[in-house]
């Protein structure tokens, strides 16, 4: 009486391209010099000189995802770092400390670092413990958080950070920016997030062509490949899959009842059951706060300047107030019954404002909302039945609408 | 008995022990009280029974050291000093290749690491979470339907211990609940609760270091189930005859020490 | 005696900052606070007095509803103050941009009192980009142009850098204060600190120099009990430091948000004063929310540290702050490789006296051993201080 889990055709490419994408780091370098890299920093710039890119962060939600990010999280534990830090980081520098029990073996040593704090504060701290720990040179990209609107002169810093960016990356790898490569790699950026926002479009309709792990799977090229070409062509056989889905009405959950927005990470390492805890119910989650942080587009003009605006705008950095628009606009375009949130231990900057958050929202569409505890890594954060005796309510409450 | 006494009384939050040295450090008596409420009047009832046992008066004694969480609130000591560094003591006494002291309490759990002269070396507190202490293990006890002076002995009877992975006690209990629901042995979730405590101080050894030899004490160390459990270590784990009167046995030879000066 | 009388009215506003503030300070305008990064001489010019806001002792309850548990008690005890209509008082608050949690807290705050005014400073993270300073001092520009806006002032030239002439004597005499070790004991010394960050700085001023005056050559603590060097965030409370003192212990340096990092480095009262105001911000010893390419705050601290002639180092972490977790491992390292002794206390919203007690007893007394040793290191659940119970 389980509900099975409508697999897509493309799985197949998306798992070998990200196997791809991870041997291609620890293989196939060919002399290439290896980056590790903050999901929103500006990594065309990088892409343009030929620098392999590697993320810690989707790594850290593959060990969570595989369940094997506690015993990574104790060796930083006994390092010294406490247990309350973000559990990516932790989960990443036991992988760091011991690549033994790591996924991999973890990922390339780098060569260079970049951190962009347009996401969270953390990845700063977290990329200078890797950057001792390897002894290799750290670029921290400074995006001012945007309270209201968003200032000129912060602009400016973010641009001329980008031209430092360049001239640190030229001084570490002796490679030369290329400036029509860069062109060429925002345009597949653009095109890219172009996909991506059609197959979030796509969800609108009813029934849903998919449910929220599978946005959280495919994201993962839009993160790790951004500006590369296969990624293009992965999304748009996705798109080109999704959209047949909804021709022939095909829907993620057969039985659709209601119709959910997920704020925050997901919880990596219950991925498909805690969704499927809600599917039993009829509820589908069509659309998500999270995926949505990558459908910034480089706007059109000057190179630099596009590409500055595009990360220095980011979601996550950004008011809740502007938050909790979007998160409206999103419940009324997706038809949405009720809202879930996680509130996530490892994230501050996407937990800490949810209970206000949450009551605007709710004031503002009528729509219901349920706050949950938990961890996007670790386990041990996270209560079974606790989560279940909330979920319970929460669909019995949609149910009675 | 002639020639003066040395007193060390340890005022914990649970219990209040005492303990009655000779100036050859020979232990002429030692007693353990319910602290009730607050500790002080306990402290006064088990000095008074243990001079009692050895038949002496607080005039025969020379100099007293008061430690344990209650310390700070009782007069009639001469000295006090933490129970880390009492705790160091009598286990350096007691083995002198001690190297590292396990201590858990009711309330909380302490990890020391001592040098080959005795001297603290390091040291490591658990006293804000249940997870660890004793009362982690009262919590599972009554989830299970057991007095908790039998807990131990249920556990060795285990041959497949079940897993408990939270680091909270209140969700550990749930969990606990869980496995009792859908039919686990007790015997196996009471083995599951002592890795899960096991794995707990563990954890607090982690920062400080666990070199051989270790010993256990504390009122917990009564408990053989703990001991085996944490021997999952890998390393063989001492516990004293009397466990749980360290921290009164070290107040003790404090008091010989600077009384005798 | 005015001494005895001046430092009772700093020790009374500690214990109580912000009860009767309107009612001591009468037609006085205060601008709430948190952060040593905010410009304090840029409030002033404008006619406001800024005020430190710091926790308080009492439960959390009310800001339960706003903020989940993972976040630090300064956040969440200010929070419950100002839900408790505590900093009724307050004409604005200002945040500045350091943290995750200070982040979200001033749109927290926002969201949850709507006439309340909350300004913003987003200082650059950075410090020694080629553009950081260019960055920070058009930040100071937009935060001037807001606060004459909304108070009706304008900020001149002149009064600003007057303002800066105000705050840099306070700096001089905050320095003199925590240099000479001898005159005051410690609990004196961190109280009448405490008081210039919630009291108008022309207050402050001519009581901290009388007491200097009065205390000169006078011999306030022991000489000869262990000394520890105070490495940490935001110490609201004195009575850590009062217990190191009965424990028979003595500080001889801080890092502290609260202490050495509040008068560390004066602003060029030559240069043009928001060029002035943007140079001490980004060369003064770093805050661990800050980024600097040069690992100043490390480099900068060893040397402190040595130059103290402490035998160990206390750490007060907050729990639940990222920024000192993260530097913590590295430091920690550091001291342990200068040889000396270091004990890590995590403070929360209560305070736990006979935890805290046994911890620096036992570390004291260690101590007092030969050799420096270590203390307790990271560990899995802390300790909570705050202001006493």
């Amino acid at each position: 009486m389980g509900i099975r889990y409508r697999k897509l055709r493309t799985a197949g490419e998306l798992q070998r391209l990200m196997r791809a994408h991870y041997l291609e780091g620890q293989y196939l370098r060919f002399g290439r010099p290896v980056a590790w890299v903050t999901s929103g920093a500006p990594v065309e710039i990088l892409r343009a000189m030929g620098i392999l890119a590697v993320y810690p962060e989707n790594y850290g939600a593959l060990c969570g995802a595989r369940r094997c990010a506690v015993p990574l999280c104790r060796q930083s534990e006994a390092a010294g770092y406490s247990p309350d830090l973000c559990s990516y980081a932790r989960t990443s520098l036991g992988a760091v400390f011991d690549p033994r029990q790591a996924p991999m073996g973890g990922l390339p040593r780098p060569n260079l670092l970049l951190a962009c704090n347009n996401i969270c504060g953390t990845v700063i701290k977290w990329y200078e413990a890797i950057g001792e720990h390897y002894g290799v040179p750290l670029f921290v990209f400074d995006a001012p958080f945007i309270h209201d609107e968003v200032q000129p002169h912060a602009l400016d810093y973010v641009e001329q950070q980008l031209r430092e960016l360049v001239h640190f990356v030229e001084t570490a790898t002796h490679r030369r920016l290329r400036w029509q490569r860069l062109e060429e790699v925002v345009r597949l950026s653009n095109d890219t997030v172009s996909l991506w926002g059609e197959i979030r479009t796509l969800c609108q309709a009813r029934p849903p062509p998919l449910n929220v792990p599978d946005l959280f799977v495919n994201m993962a090229p839009i993160v790790v490949l951004r500006g590369t070409r296969s990624a293009v062509h992965f999304y748009k056989h996705l798109r080109d899959e999704v959209a047949q889905r909804v021709r022939e009405g095909v829907g993620a959950v057969p039985e659709e009842r209601h119709r959910l927005l997920w704020d925050n990470i997901p919880l990596w390492h219950r991925l498909y059951r805690f969704y499927n805890d809600f599917a039993q119910h009829g509820a589908c989650f069509v659309v998500d706060t999270y995926t949505g942080a990558w459908s910034q587009a480089v706007p059109a003009g000057d190179v630099l300047g596009g590409l500055a605006f595009a990360y220095a705008t980011v979601m996550l950095n950004r008011s809740l107030q502007y938050r909790v628009e979007e998160m409206v606009k999103l419940v009324l375009e997706y038809n949405v019954d009720g809202f879930v949130m996680h509130n996530n231990r490892s994230c501050k900057p996407y937990s800490l404002g949810q209970y206000a958050i949450k009551r605007q929202v709710a004031a503002r569409t009528g729509v219901p909302g349920l706050v949950i505890e938990a961890d996007m890594c670790d386990t041990r954060s996270f209560a079974l039945e606790a989560v279940n005796t909330r979920v319970e309510a929460f669909v019995e409450m949609l149910a009675a609408r | 008995m002639a020639g003066p006494c040395y007193l060390g009384i340890d005022i914990g939050s649970l219990t209040v022990k005492a303990v009655l040295l000779d100036v050859d450090r020979r232990v002429l008596a030692r007693s353990v009280l319910p602290a009730g409420y607050g500790g002080q009047e306990a402290a006064a009832s088990v000095v008074a029974q243990t001079l009692a046992q050895a038949r002496l008066s607080m005039a025969d004694v020379a100099y007293s050291v008061v430690t344990g969480y209650g310390r700070v609130r009782f007069n009639a000591a001469d000295e006090e000093v933490s129970e880390i560094s009492c705790d160091a003591r009598a286990v350096s006494h007691l083995y002198p290749s001690a190297r590292t002291v396990i201590d858990i309490g009711g309330q909380d759990s302490k990890v020391i690491r001592v040098d080959a002269s005795g001297r603290v070396v390091d040291f490591a507190m658990n006293d804000k979470c249940a997870a660890g202490t004793g009362r982690f293990l009262e919590v599972m006890a009554a989830a299970l339907g057991v007095p908790v002076a039998t807990l131990g002995d249920l556990a060795l009877m285990s041959e497949h211990p079940v897993e408990i992975s939270s680091t909270c006690t209140v969700f550990a209990e749930s969990e606990v609940i869980s496995h009792i629901a859908r039919g686990a042995a007790r015997e196996d979730v009471a083995a599951g609760v002592h890795r899960a405590i096991a794995a707990r101080v563990l954890g607090l050894t982690a920062r400080v270091g666990l070199e051989p030899q270790v010993v256990l004490v504390g009122g917990v160390a009564l408990n053989k189930g703990v001991a085996t459990a944490l021997q999952q270590c890998g390393q063989a784990i001492t516990v004293p005859e009397d466990p749980q009167v360290m921290g009164a046995l070290g107040a003790a030879l404090f008091a010989v020490h600077n009384g005798g000066r | 005696m005015p001494k005895a009388a001046a430092l009772q009215e700093c020790l009374d506003l500690v214990s109580a900052p912000y009860r009767d503030w309107q009612a001591q300070y009468p037609g006085r305008r205060a601008i709430g606070y948190f952060c040593t990064y905010a410009p304090l001489e840029l409030l002033h010019a404008t006619g406001l007095v800024p005020v430190r806001l710091m926790q308080s002792a009492g439960p959390v309850a009310l800001a339960n509803a706003h903020l989940p548990s993972f976040c630090c008690a300064l956040a969440r005890a200010t929070t419950e103050r100002m839900l408790s209509e505590e900093f009724a008082f307050l004409q604005g608050v200002l945040f500045v941009h350091t943290c995750d949690t200070m982040q979200c807290l001033a749109d927290v705050w926002r969201m949850a009192s709507p006439q309340l005014r909350v300004y913003t400073f987003s200082a650059p993270t950075v410090l020694d980009h080629a553009e950081s300073k260019a960055y920070c001092v058009a930040e100071l520009h937009r935060l001037a142009c807001a606060l004459e806006r909304d108070y009706g002032a304008s900020i001149s030239s002149e009064a600003l850098r007057d303002s800066i002439r105000l705050y840099n004597e306070q700096r001089r005499l905050l320095s003199e204060l925590h240099g000479q070790r001898r005159q005051l004991s410690d609990t004196d010394r961190w109280s009448l600190t405490l008081a210039g960050m919630l009291m108008p700085v022309e207050d402050h001023n001519p009581l901290l120099r009388a007491l200097l005056d009065a205390a000169a050559g006078v011999l306030a603590d022991r000489d000869d009990g262990p000394s520890v060097y105070l490495v940490g965030a935001v110490l609201d409370d004195p009575a850590i430091v009062q217990l190191i003192a009965e424990l028979g212990g003595r500080v001889v340096g801080d890092d502290l948000c609260t202490g050495r990092r509040y008068f560390d480095v004066l602003v060029d009262e030559e240069a043009e004063p928001y060029a002035a105001l943007a140079e001490r911000a980004l060369q003064r010893q770093p805050c661990p929310s800050k980024h600097s390419q040069r690992d100043e705050r490390r480099l900068r601290l060893s040397r402190a540290i040595r130059d103290s002639g402490a035998q160990g180092v206390i750490f007060l972490l907050p729990k639940f702050c990222e920024p000192h977790a993260f530097d913590y491992v590295t430091l920690s390292n550091m001291v342990e490789k200068l040889g000396l002794g270091q004990l890590l206390i995590e403070t929360d919203v209560t305070l736990p006296r006979e935890a805290l007690r046994t911890r620096l007893q036992a570390f004291l007394e260690m101590l007092c051993q030969k050799d420096g040793v270590s203390g307790e290191r990271r560990q899995l659940s802390g300790l909570r201080a705050g202001k006493s119970d």
